[in-house]
């Protein structure tokens, strides 16, 4: 074996971990959705209706390995402004002081700290038990929540909105939530407001390639 | 004269009345009979196709809710109890009067 040859072997050896080192790191997905189609769904009961609105003022970073799922870590942020419902004057009181007072709390966040379990459901899919801290007109509040989440390497392209190679992670997740944990009208208004929030998410995160 | 003048208010009030009736239920109508408030816009979803998520699109559109007909029947009491009280008053004028 000449030395040339033992150098080739130990560059291609060297380039393989290399490679492999890349492919095992967390993949850094941003929640800013350029196609603007991130939204969580929130829904109230109330003797007339119930109250359903949207959220789309979305971002945030997941760090995700698809290899290993349970070192997911990260951080969605909502714009509460973003709040939407079809009736203005509920559309006011919803982001007024009784309610979310967006003025002195922009921000809805749910900080991801641990995986607690999860299970492949296929070579894409993982059911999660996250854990970490909701927070929400200022009060933090430790909460566990289910999640899928769906790997989809290389289709950033294709799904349009950023003219970029690269991965994309959808969340999709569905649960509730008390107001009076979060200090929104704790205990009031029961009778015309339910107290449980439910929410459901509906998010992509990208991963733009070089 | 003045009973013909009365009775033809009391009359008048009736029809505003029945037209605010009509106005609040004809509106409701308009936004399809929705028991719920009124909205300015309506949400429709739509699917983005590689990530299949669901996401809201926001129509300006005025769909009258439950205050319309609602309204427009307080309004409508409030004129058809002042034209029927106006009338019987009247009649029960005239009634003296001319016994």
């Amino acid at each position: 074996m000449t030395v040339s040859t033992i150098k080739r072997l130990l560059l291609a050896a060297g380039l393989g971990l290399t490679a492999a080192a890349l492919s095992a790191a967390p993949i850094e997905f941003d929640f800013k959705d350029p196609k603007g189609v991130n939204n969580i769904v929130f829904q109230l009961d109330a003797p007339l209706e119930s109250i359903n609105g949207t959220a789309t003022g979305i971002s945030g970073n997941v760090h995700y390995d698809p290899d290993d799922p349970a070192s997911l870590k990260g951080r969605i942020v909502v714009e509460a402004g973003s709040l939407h419902v079809g009736n203005p004057l509920m559309r006011e009181h919803l982001h007024g002081n009784g309610w979310l007072n967006v003025q002195a709390h922009p921000e809805i966040q749910f900080e991801v700290e641990s995986v607690d379990a999860y299970e492949r459901t296929d070579e894409r899919n993982v059911l999660a038990t996250l854990s970490g801290t909701m927070t929400i007109k200022g009060v933090a509040k430790p909460m566990t929540v289910q999640a899928r989440l769906t790997y989809l390497p290389g289709m950033l392209r294709a799904r349009g909105g950023i003219d970029a190679d690269g991965d994309l992670l959808v969340v999709r997740s569905d649960f509730p939530i008390s107001r009076t944990d979060f200090g929104i009208r704790p205990g009031q208004n029961l009778d015309r407001v339910a107290d449980e929030i439910r929410l459901t998410l509906s998010l992509a995160g990208i991963a733009p390639r070089g | 004269m003045h009973h013909s003048f009365q009775r033809r208010f009391s009359r008048c009030l009736i029809g505003i009345g029945l037209f605010c009736l009509a106005v609040g239920l004809a509106f409701w109508g308009y936004g399809g009979f929705r028991v719920g408030w009124t909205v300015t816009s309506v949400t429709v979803m739509e699917v983005d196709p590689i990530t299949e998520l669901s996401f809201p699109v926001h129509e300006d559109k005025f769909l009258p809710g439950i205050e319309f007909p609602v309204a427009g029947s307080l309004l409508a009491l409030g004129f058809l109890a002042a034209g029927f009280g106006l009338g019987r008053f009247t009649s029960s004028v005239s009634t003296k009067k001319s016994s």
